[in-house]
């Protein structure tokens, strides 16, 4: 009955889209003829200002989905630390933190420990989740400094039609500043609270010969707060306090070169986390349970326009990634590695040759060197896992974005195969149907659903508190979709937008028995959700700009027709940018509220409400920034959900308030 | 001795004012028509331009002034008022009423004033006029001198309207040391992949005078393609440079009358308008954009700054 339902909207896309070929054929002629008559108009006519234009006016209303952009002024206005505080402050959006990764919710769905594994994550177009846990990383563990962001496109609901796996609830899109960007050596230092610290030195520039370079390095060092869980309040663990074992250090480094049409990019990080929480059944308050994770990558990119219709797109990537975690159970170090290496291809061809479309088609092409995970004690010594494995993965998809009656309307369709060697194959429709009746009003019906393959640390990672299970299947979603987007004058927008969404085959961690203490990861029944948005954003002639939102969403387990865990059903955003001085000072409060969350064990996490203000200051001194961030002003107690593994914990403290000055100077 | 001189004097003015009588007569009227495509108020300074020159040259011509505010049936009933009302000259502005006329009377001498190029002007054999565009060896001059690190001018352009100017162009731009990246646009849909190209290797974007392409609707977009990218744009008027590019050439729309005005004045002393070439602004002022400057991260020279008849 599903296949049915499926085929029918295909058929009926398919009948659409052939349609419109034959008209556009009747349609297409000579080029545009020149309109002389008036030419002079063009040294006339009034230009409405970039300048306060330039966030709103993005084509994101021709989009095939609900699209949100944080930019570069953004990042710096609302002191945003990670990618983490980012997607924070985005509508629908929320993150938890298990005080070792942090993890994405989206739209009511937010699995504690699942390794941002639905949503995908690409810089410059590059995909970032790793090939082992599928993981999205985000918070300090992220490959990329946040000052060398241009901004950041966030593209909900399924997006697997274009990029496979992982885009279940979103695609986040990081595109990174250029060389012409920086112009020059740029010094950035900031401290914070709980003895932290961070540095970074760019440089960048765009030379006559027409190559451009961007080189930046970061380098973080934060000693962490002390910590008290009140499921450790005992004499044997320290009454539940715990010091100098939140620590987190990471290096990083980021080159981006062009030159005419190839953008060649670098990037590693190495970062160290401290574990503070004795998740894994580890010795609690002992500061060697810790992370590493070492993450590289180098990707090739071509791009070339073949006809003024026709452009070519094309990308060669070598990515790596390297997890090693100690973790020490009474007084027993058990190591536990990991090892991706995987490389590939892809080739995309954009094309207008058809009048009123915009067609699509790419393939791509992964081959996973090494999917290697090992699992070990130290003393006495004993292997749990030691497995090994290759695998790859080709694709093939097509898109097409029609206009039609008067550029009122636009059909966007698109389709994509993907072929694992691992398990069967996939197919992912989208369809879109964008219609502005009139100039500043717009209306999209969405459809689309997507997948994720099971990790190889899902099917096959076991260890004493984790069993493997080789025979999951992949996870899969359909998503119902409204927008309406309102702009209200040239710099004030209003979006609504429902959903409704059905995951089929959720792979999710459970205990393989009541009280076993081991986990499993199984493919569990259904989860439906629906919800709505509202959003309204402005940004005032006097520089004021600001964004409010409200999103609910109800997401259930049909196994249990209880509300699942780690849901907020309620979640207000504000966000306010006050220029206080000219164009030199500027203040950036925000304001978020979450409503009560599920723990895996039935009980319930507070609601919160967080304020954080930022001060940020520029053109005082030639080439000084300067930034001094309050987050968490109240002094807001909560705590986040997290996963089984963290037994007994159910929720982990988050930070109370803290402090930021960052200091910027380019020469 | 006072009485010689008197005498000179008026020998002298008789001598200017007897062909002029002579030829007020053979043509039979005085009258100047004059035909305004446009109710922008540089129109009327061009005019107010046209007219001082010729009363400051004695030339007391009666005007029979046409406003056609851009609607083209008005101007075709104007042209055909025109013609049956036999002036002794006509002088347009703008090219609206200029193609009309020049489609139309092909019998009386026109001056043409704010048409975007002279070019037009030299298919006609009883024209002849001033066009708004700085001739290209002047636009590429003065891009060197904004923008002495520019190597890669890019633009885009729509083959139907300007592939010969394009030619033109890069010749130019070669023989000063520049090189010209074009990229072919057919339809608006087209301009965000050729902005894209341009992205990645133009040092500056020339805004070409091309309907197609630097119109009212998509001005936005190449102003912000050109604002999020780093790149100058070279706007083709104060109201681009106001809205964000970096800087434009500007015209004195008044001496535009003036040069008009010299040029009807050889035609009201019977040269024929083909013995007039077509010339272009003589004056050149020019606009900068500090905001737009200090974002793209560029430090421009306090004597261009100084100079700039407008800074943003």
């Amino acid at each position: 009955m599903k296949n049915t339902k499926l085929s029918c909207i295909m058929i009926t896309a398919f009948v659409i889209m052939i349609a419109s070929f034959q008209n556009s054929r009747a349609e297409s002629g000579s080029p545009a003829a020149p309109v002389s008559a008036s030419e002079e108009a063009l040294l006339f006519q009034e230009i409405p200002s970039v300048y306060s234009a330039s966030k709103y006016e993005q084509k994101v209303t021709e989009a095939p989905s609900s699209v949100s952009i944080v930019t570069a002024s953004d990042i710096k206005k609302y002191g945003y630390r990670t990618l983490a505080d980012v997607l924070r402050g985005v509508r629908s959006f929320f993150v938890t933190y298990d005080r070792n990764y942090n993890y994405v919710g989206v739209r009511g769905f937010g699995r504690p420990a699942d390794y941002n594994n639905r949503i995908l994550l690409l810089i410059d177009g590059h995909r970032t989740n790793d090939n082992l846990y599928d993981m999205a990383f985000i918070g300090t563990d992220g490959i990329l400094d946040v000052d060398i962001i241009d901004r950041v496109e966030i593209i909900r609901g399924p997006g697997s039609s274009l990029y496979g796996s992982n885009a279940l609830f979103a695609v986040v899109n990081v595109i990174t500043k250029r060389g012409r960007d920086l112009k020059g050596m740029e010094v950035s230092g900031e401290a914070a609270r709980y003895d932290t610290y961070k540095g970074r030195l760019s440089y960048g520039d765009r030379y006559s010969n027409g190559i451009e370079a961007l080189f930046s390095g970061t380098v973080y060092d934060s000693k962490g707060p002390s910590l008290f869980f009140p499921e450790y309040n005992s004499p044997t663990t320290n009454h539940g306090l715990t010091s100098g074992t939140d620590y987190d250090r990471f290096h990083s480094l980021f080159v981006k070169t062009s030159y005419r049409d190839f953008t060649l990019q670098a990037a590693s990080l190495s970062r160290i986390k401290g574990i503070p929480t004795g998740s894994f059944e580890t010795d609690f308050n002992n500061p060697d349970n810790r992370t590493r994770d070492q993450r590289a990558y180098l990707d090739l990119q071509y791009d070339h326009a073949i006809t003024a219709k026709n452009q070519v797109s094309a990308r060669l990537f070598y990515d790596y990634y390297k997890y090693t975690g100690d973790y020490i159970t009474s007084g027993v170090t058990n190591k536990d590695r990991g090892l991706g290496e995987w490389w590939g291809g892809e080739i995309k061809l954009s094309s207008r040759s058809f009048n009123n479309h915009r067609l699509i088609v790419g393939t791509e092409y992964t081959f996973n060197n090494h999917l290697d995970q090992r699992n070990h004690d130290v003393y006495p010594y004993g292997v749990y896992l030691d497995d090994q494995r290759r695998s790859e993965f080709w694709a093939a998809y097509i898109q097409d974005e029609i206009t039609l009656i008067r550029k009122k309307l636009v059909f966007n369709a698109g389709l994509r195969y993907d072929n694992y060697n691992t398990f069967t194959d996939t197919l992912n429709p989208r369809l879109a149907l964008i219609y502005t009746p009139w100039g500043k009003s717009i209306f999209k019906a969405l459809f689309g659903t997507a997948f994720r393959a099971p990790s190889p640390f899902e099917l096959y990672y076991q260890s004493p508190t984790n069993s493997p299970n080789a025979d999951l299947k992949p996870e899969r979603i359909s998503t119902y979709e409204v927008v309406y987007e309102q702009y209200l004058g040239d710099h004030c927008r209003a979006t609504a937008a429902g959903f409704f969404y059905k995951i089929y085959n959720l792979i999710d961690q459970m205990e393989t028995a009541p009280g076993s203490g081991i986990t499993i990861f199984r493919n569990l029944g259904q989860i439906q959700s629906h919800g709505f948005e509202i959003e309204l954003e402005n940004k005032w002639a006097n520089g004021i700009e600001g964004r409010i939102s409200y999103a609910f969403q109800k997401t259930v387990d049909l196994a249990t027709d209880g509300i699942l865990s780690n849901s907020p059903e309620h979640m207000v955003k504000a966000n306010l940018i006050l220029p206080l001085w000219r164009n030199k000072l500027f203040a950036g409060v925000e304001q978020q509220y979450t409503s009560l969350r599920k723990t895996i064990d039935n009980s319930y996490t507070s609601e919160f409400f967080i304020t954080n203000i930022t001060l940020f200051a520029q053109r005082m001194a030639k080439g000084l920034e300067l930034s001094a961030s309050v987050y968490n002003v109240f002094n807001t107690r909560y705590s986040d959900p997290v996963s089984a593994d963290f037994m007994p914990v159910t929720a982990v403290q988050q930070d109370q308030r803290a402090y930021r000055v960052k200091l910027t100077y380019a020469f | 001795m006072i009485g010689i001189k008197l005498f000179f004097h008026c020998l002298v003015s008789c001598l200017c004012v007897v062909p002029l009588f002579y030829a007020a007569n053979a043509s039979g009227n005085d009258k100047i028509a004059v035909l305004i495509s446009s109710s922008e108020s540089r129109f009327d300074e061009a005019l107010a331009g046209f007219k001082e020159y010729l009363s400051n040259q004695n030339i007391q011509a009666a005007y029979e002034i046409h406003h056609v505010s851009g609607d083209v049936f008005t101007t075709e009933q104007t042209v055909q008022h025109i013609r049956k009302s036999k002036p002794r000259m006509i002088f347009t502005l703008g090219s609206l009423g200029t193609e009309a006329v020049m489609k139309r009377i092909t019998d009386i001498p026109v001056v043409a004033c704010l048409v975007m190029r002279s070019d037009i002007l030299k298919k006609s054999t009883n024209a002849t006029g001033v066009g708004l565009e700085f001739p290209l060896e002047t636009q590429f001059s003065w891009l060197k001198t904004i923008l002495p690190k520019a190597k890669t001018i890019g633009v885009l352009y729509n083959p139907a309207e300007n592939t010969k100017r394009i030619e033109d162009a890069k010749r130019i731009a070669r023989r000063l040391g520049l090189r010209l990246e074009a990229v072919e646009v057919f339809t608006p849909q087209d301009i965000p992949s050729a902005l894209a190209t341009l992205a990645r290797s133009a040092d500056a974007i020339w805004g070409l005078a091309d309907s197609l392409i630097m119109s009212p609707h998509m001005a936005k977009h190449i102003l912000l393609f050109a604002f999020r990218n780093k790149i100058p744009l070279i706007g083709l008027s104060e109201t681009w440079v106001k809205a964000g590019a970096l800087y434009s050439l500007e015209r004195d729309y008044s001496d535009l009358g003036s040069q008009c005005g010299s040029m009807a004045l050889q035609i009201w002393n019977n040269a024929h308008p083909r013995s007039i070439a077509p010339a272009t602004p003589r004056k050149i002022f020019y606009s900068i954009n500090l905001k737009t400057a200090e974002h793209i991260k560029l430090l421009l020279p306090d004597e261009i700054v100084q100079k700039a008849r407008t800074v943003y």
